[in-house]
């Protein structure tokens, strides 16, 4: 299903050239739940950034390589098509949660613009969607949080808002 | 939000009382008696003829009591009677307030719709060709004087190639034509000193927006939204435009008294009626009435930009308004 092969990525900086994943292959089947683990500062977050794209470039940048994703190489995607897999196929749960929602929308909004992004519902339908994600992360009266900014709500609930 | 808006309003009044004292305080501090410069070359002014007038405005009396009955009249908006044609002075400023207003409204739109955008476009390639020719056109913008850039200006287009007038607000003879005409003639005459007002605060909004753009960029909450699969218009002109805007609302309201005081500069060289020009000459004629009035009304200019800014900053930032009405 994903199927990473040779994949090298480097950070340009002032002075040098930092090589912050050299040659990694892995593949992960249908189904399965595999966890990478590593010493911190050894690309596992790098890695799971390439995978969409997502490395600020400059001042990284992807070498070589190929990311093959349900048949199709992610690397040579156009822009317009990569946004479909972000957040779709593919999602993230950022590490830090106090910086990772935009502080000045509402996290109902936050919420619902990436359900509409990647599902038919609009309106109504995707706020009822929120409310049933936010929900199922166990986030209690989430019809009122839908309207709270992401200030208003403590750390351990801006991670599972993350999650939903 | 009520609350913090109370909070702000009460705010202002020490700032008022203490504004009021500095400018009192500084122009009776300034040499230049006005009772004598009005008179000193009038060979027929004996010495009782200046304590008349002296006692007459009450410039005899000790400064604080001065103070106090000024105060007490600047409250009801009286600003007393300039001392060089006799008309009251909060009648001079009025009649003169449009103009300044009209130039430096139009110049902050002029700047906020050419400036954003400049910024945004050179922010989203950071070192890109845009960028870089924007950041020379701010490098000019920043050093050129103002004063220099209109005589520059008027040289060029005004006397040159006449495209534009030098001065004024209105050509000769022109009382008599249909609106548009005169509309179009009062829009020819405003050009060179609006550009001239907006020039410099361009370059700086310009500048000051990439900088906000860039940092806001490489926040965790845009690597969110691009991972959300937004569309990258989206997430520059919705997610990290809202939070770049924040402290651009704070440069505005601190830019007020700057373009007050740069009208007085482009008010001088294009010979516009306007509060600036009042400011210029008064001082000249050492009037201290209208000095002092323009002085107040100023600082309550800036003031109300400050707290637009405030409030406006409230209204787009949640956590303000929060922290208002906790604290």
């Amino acid at each position: 299903m994903l199927d990473i092969r040779n994949l090298t990525v480097e950070f340009e900086t002032a002075h040098q050239r930092v090589r912050a994943v050299d040659g990694v292959s892995l593949a992960i089947g249908p189904g399965q739940v595999v966890g990478l683990v590593g010493e911190s500062g050894s690309g596992k977050t790098t890695l799971g950034l390439a995978v969409t794209r997502l490395i600020p470039e400059p001042p990284g940048a992807i070498r070589s390589g190929e990311i093959l994703f349900k048949g199709r190489d992610l690397l040579r995607l156009p822009q317009e098509e990569l946004v479909q897999v972000r957040g779709g196929a593919i999602a993230y749960v950022f590490q830090e949660p106090a910086t990772s929602l935009n502080p000045v929308m509402t996290v109902g909004r936050q919420l619902i613009e990436t359900v509409e992004r990647h599902t038919s519902r609009r309106s109504r339908a995707a706020r009822g969607r929120a409310v049933e994600l936010l929900a199922q992360v166990g986030i209690p009266a989430p019809e009122e949080r839908l309207s709270s900014y992401p200030h208003e709500l403590s750390g351990g609930m801006k991670q599972r808002v993350m999650r939903s | 939000m009520l609350t913090y808006l109370i909070r702000r309003v009460l705010g202002l009044i020490p700032l008022g009382i203490g504004i009021t004292l500095l400018c009192f305080v500084v122009i009776h501090l300034t040499p230049g008696d006005p009772a004598v410069v009005g008179t000193d070359l009038n060979p027929k002014i004996s010495l009782q003829a200046r304590q008349r007038i002296k006692e007459f405005y009450g410039l005899n009396d000790p400064l604080p009591v001065q103070y106090g009955r000024w105060v007490a009249r600047v409250a009801r908006l009286d600003f007393g009677r300039s001392l060089a044609d006799n008309r009251p002075v909060s009648e001079k400023i009025a009649e003169r307030i449009p103009v300044t207003l009209t130039i430096n409204v139009l110049s902050m739109l002029l700047i906020l719709l050419l400036g954003l955008p400049i910024g945004i476009v050179a922010a989203a390639k950071p070192h890109g060709v845009f960028d870089h020719a924007t950041t020379l056109l701010v490098f000019l913008g920043f050093s050129m004087p103002t004063f220099w850039l209109a005589l520059l200006l008027m040289q060029w287009l005004g006397v040159q190639w006449q495209w534009l007038p030098i001065s004024g607000l209105q050509g000769l003879g022109t009382d008599s034509w249909p609106w548009w005409e005169r509309g179009w003639d009062l829009a020819r005459h405003l050009a060179l000193p609006v550009f001239v007002s907006a020039f410099g605060g361009l370059a700086g909004v310009a500048r000051y927006m990439r900088s906000q753009m860039v940092d806001v960029l490489q926040q965790d909450y845009i690597r969110t939204a691009r991972a959300k699969g937004l569309p990258e218009p989206r997430v520059l002109f919705d997610h990290a435009l809202r939070n770049a805007l924040l402290p651009i609302i704070t440069i505005l309201g601190l830019s007020v008294p700057g373009l007050l005081g740069g009208s007085v500069i482009f008010e001088t060289i294009f010979a516009i009626p306007g509060l600036g020009r009042l400011y210029y000459d008064a001082v000249m004629a050492r009037d201290l009435m209208t000095v002092m009035g323009l002085l107040t009304i100023s600082a309550g200019l800036t003031l109300l930009g400050n707290l637009l800014a405030d409030l406006a900053y409230a209204y787009a930032d949640p956590r303000i308004r929060v922290g208002g009405q906790g604290g």
